[in-house]
């Protein structure tokens, strides 16, 4: 039941927050986040209730994606009482609906979960990775929507967007601060991520197909990250790193599951 | 009774003319003791402001009593009558409660969605209050006008998105650098378009101005009235990275600030972007500054095309304006015409009350009853049965008014005493 409301709720945010972008309406944002949180609510409820399953939800591939969402809900909300523009959510919610429906239907299919040691690095890693992941993605968003209020400003051409999305300078701390704590919750889950690895198999498996991705993700935003802090990157290269720094993680990770995997 | 409205505004006098009628505090309660002297005008509400002087009148007969409002105006600005009738308006009836609620939204301004006007209305209205002006009618219409006015506001865009060439270009600058609190605006000219410029700068809290010009004095006069500092003509070129705004409108002939000035600029500011103002013909700005990353440059026909598209976005937004101010006279006129029920209720009541009394008395001398108490507590009883009974027909009278149906009298009744077949 919680899969079906999660998915009304989430469709139903997707579109007043649509709705709000054409007509402008304030009463439409509230609805907007009304539903948003009840999506948030209604996610966690199906992942609590993942636990009673045979797999558990750290090691399904619908629990990885209900956790997705729910980081992805707890990032809009974030930036959303931080610099109250909904806007994001145009771009955050269609991938919750997308997660979701996903998740609905692949609830049964389990990654391999024998053997697997449950500790609390488990716990920590987890989480975090998937935190990690959800901030580069609205980093990703960001982005993209820097580019689309840049080019409106250089060529002097404002349409609905230019009204409806934030202002230039805000755009550019969302991609900073999504960047920022997207890289710093990623290395934490990273780090986690080697200590349960010890413990589960005495050893690191360089080779294993998620760690492989996890170190090339770490490596193309540590990139990103080092070079801004230490050498200085316009808020236009900013956001373009952090919108090819998402697409060469995609392409890798289809890469790694290709081949890694087999 | 009706309201009824003799203005004149913007479009129908020069401001000769508005400057003669319009009236101040003193002024404003004489006119008020003149026109409430008239035994045909039940209540009164002057609206003066820069652009319009308009008289609401609640009275019975408009014809009749507007021109006799027509001749304590003329009397007070030392205007011939006839010559007055040819700059204003009458509107009577719905028309005149459509008039204000179209003035308090600001539809019928000279730049159309401004929110000032509403401000004035409701000083008016306090003031009709003030001055004893106001009664039922009046006050009533305040609460409609208020609250059709908010819905306008809020429901439509007819306030958003500036009209004014001045005002456009600080809101692109919040477009760019969000909040202006931490920003530096330089202007370059001290003429009539940079001193609006660095006004609205200041209403949208600018962290600091700096004005440079030619003429030193006038550059330090405009500095005063912003709270700037005066920036030396010859150095505004090596000071340039330290503003992120830069308005310039001058008469110089050459360009003030060129590419190259400002890609020295841009090498001091870590890449922080930088906005360019040119309201000056000819430009002041290289406009080719705009390919610069991080930089944007726009001048008067930017700006001009930007308060163009606007000006008709609220146009648009002002046929939907209409729409509401539509349900507000809606609102008003089911008002006006539950009241004229008032009468009726307070007539059937009166006669049960009456009715009451003498029931009361007949039992009391009847049954000798001459505790005070005792008839209390009947009276009590009485009332509270009474209530009860006429709960009913009264609330159904009251809102069922308006509903516009013909009905026999066994439907009527069955109406209100909710009676069932």
């Amino acid at each position: 039941m919680y899969f079906d409301l999660a998915l009304l709720a989430c469709v139903l945010s997707l579109l007043h927050v649509t709705l709000f972008f054409f007509m402008g309406h304030k009463r439409l944002e509230l609805v907007t986040n009304g539903f948003a949180i009840l999506g948030f609510l209604f996610t966690i409820g199906q992942y609590v209730t993942l636990y009673k399953m045979p797999a558990p939800p750290y090691a399904s591939f619908s629990g990885i994606l209900l956790l997705l969402t729910i980081a992805l809900f707890m990032g809009y909300f974030g930036m959303y009482f931080k610099y109250k523009r909904p806007s994001i959510g145009l771009f955050v919610f269609p991938l919750t609906v997308l997660f979701v429906l996903i998740s609905r239907f692949s609830s049964n299919v389990e990654i391999a979960h024998e053997g697997v040691v449950v500790t609390t690095w488990l716990y920590i890693q987890l989480p975090f990775t998937i935190m990690g992941t959800a901030f580069f993605m609205l980093s990703t968003f960001a982005g993209v929507m820097y580019f689309i209020q840049e080019r409106q400003l250089k060529q002097k051409k404002f349409g609905i967007i230019f009204h409806r999305f934030p202002p230039l300078d805000t755009i550019n701390r969302l991609v900073n601060t999504t960047l920022y704590l997207g890289f710093y919750t990623f290395t934490i889950g990273l780090l986690a991520g080697f200590v349960w690895m010890i413990y589960s198999s005495g050893t690191i498996n360089i080779f294993s197909a998620k760690l492989v991705f996890a170190l090339i993700t770490w490596i193309i935003y540590s990139s990103i990250t080092f070079y801004k802090q230490f050498r200085g990157m316009s808020p236009k290269d900013t956001a373009l790193s952090t919108i090819i720094g998402f697409i060469s993680v995609l392409i890798t990770y289809v890469g790694v599951a290709f081949f890694v995997m087999g | 009774m009706q309201l009824a409205v003799l203005g004149l505004n913007h479009n129908s006098a020069p401001i000769e003319v508005r400057e003669k009628l319009a009236v101040d505090g003193e002024e404003l309660a004489g006119i008020y003791t003149e026109i409430m002297h008239n035994d045909r005008i039940y209540e009164a509400m002057i609206v003066s402001t820069c652009n319009r002087v308009e008289y609401y009148i609640v009275t019975d007969d408009f014809l009749c009593n507007i021109e006799s409002v027509l001749e304590i105006v003329s009397g007070h600005c030392d205007m011939d009558r006839m010559e007055l009738r040819k700059y204003t308006y009458i509107h009577c009836g719905e028309d005149s409660v459509k008039h204000i609620f179209r003035v308090a939204s600001g539809l019928d301004s000279l730049v159309m969605g401004e929110p000032q006007i509403f401000g004035q209305i409701k000083d008016g209205f306090e003031a009709s209050r003030e001055y004893g002006g106001a009664g039922t009618f009046i006050r009533k219409l305040e609460e409609h006008t208020i609250k059709t006015t908010k819905k306008v506001r809020t429901h439509t865009g007819i306030g958003e998105n500036p009209v004014s060439v001045s005002y456009a270009a600080v809101e692109l600058a919040s477009k760019i650098f969000g909040s202006l609190k931490k920003q530096k605006a330089l202007i370059v000219g001290a003429g009539e378009m940079c001193e609006l410029a660095a006004k609205h700068l200041v209403t949208s809290d600018i962290g600091g101005i700096s004005v440079t010009n030619r003429t030193i004095a006038k550059a330090e006069s405009l500095a005063s009235e912003v709270n700037g500092d005066v920036l030396p003509f010859d150095k505004y070129r090596e000071k340039l990275e330290d503003y992120d705004i830069v308005i310039s409108s001058t008469g110089a002939t050459e360009l003030l600030v060129t590419k190259d000035d400002v890609k020295t600029a841009m090498g001091g500011r870590k890449k922080r972007p930088m906005f360019f103002i040119d309201i000056a013909v000819p430009r002041d700005i290289d406009p080719d500054i705009n390919e610069i990353e991080n930089v944007y440059v726009y001048d008067i026909d930017d700006l001009k095309a930007v308060v163009d598209a606007n000006r008709k976005q609220r146009e648009k937004e002002a046929v939907k304006a209409e729409e509401y101010i539509e349900y507000g006279i809606e609102g008003f006129y089911g008002w006006l015409e539950s009241m004229k029920i008032i009468p009726v209720i307070k007539s059937f009541r009166q006669s049960f009350e009456e009715l009451k009394e003498v029931e009361l008395n007949r039992f009391a001398s009847k049954n000798k009853v001459t505790d005070k108490d005792e008839l209390a507590k009947m009276e009590h009883l009485l009332n509270s049965y009474m209530n009860k009974v006429l709960h009913t027909p009264l609330s159904n009278l009251k809102n069922k008014t308006n509903s516009g149906g013909k009905y026999t009298l066994d439907e009527a009744m069955k109406i209100l005493f909710e009676l069932e077949d």
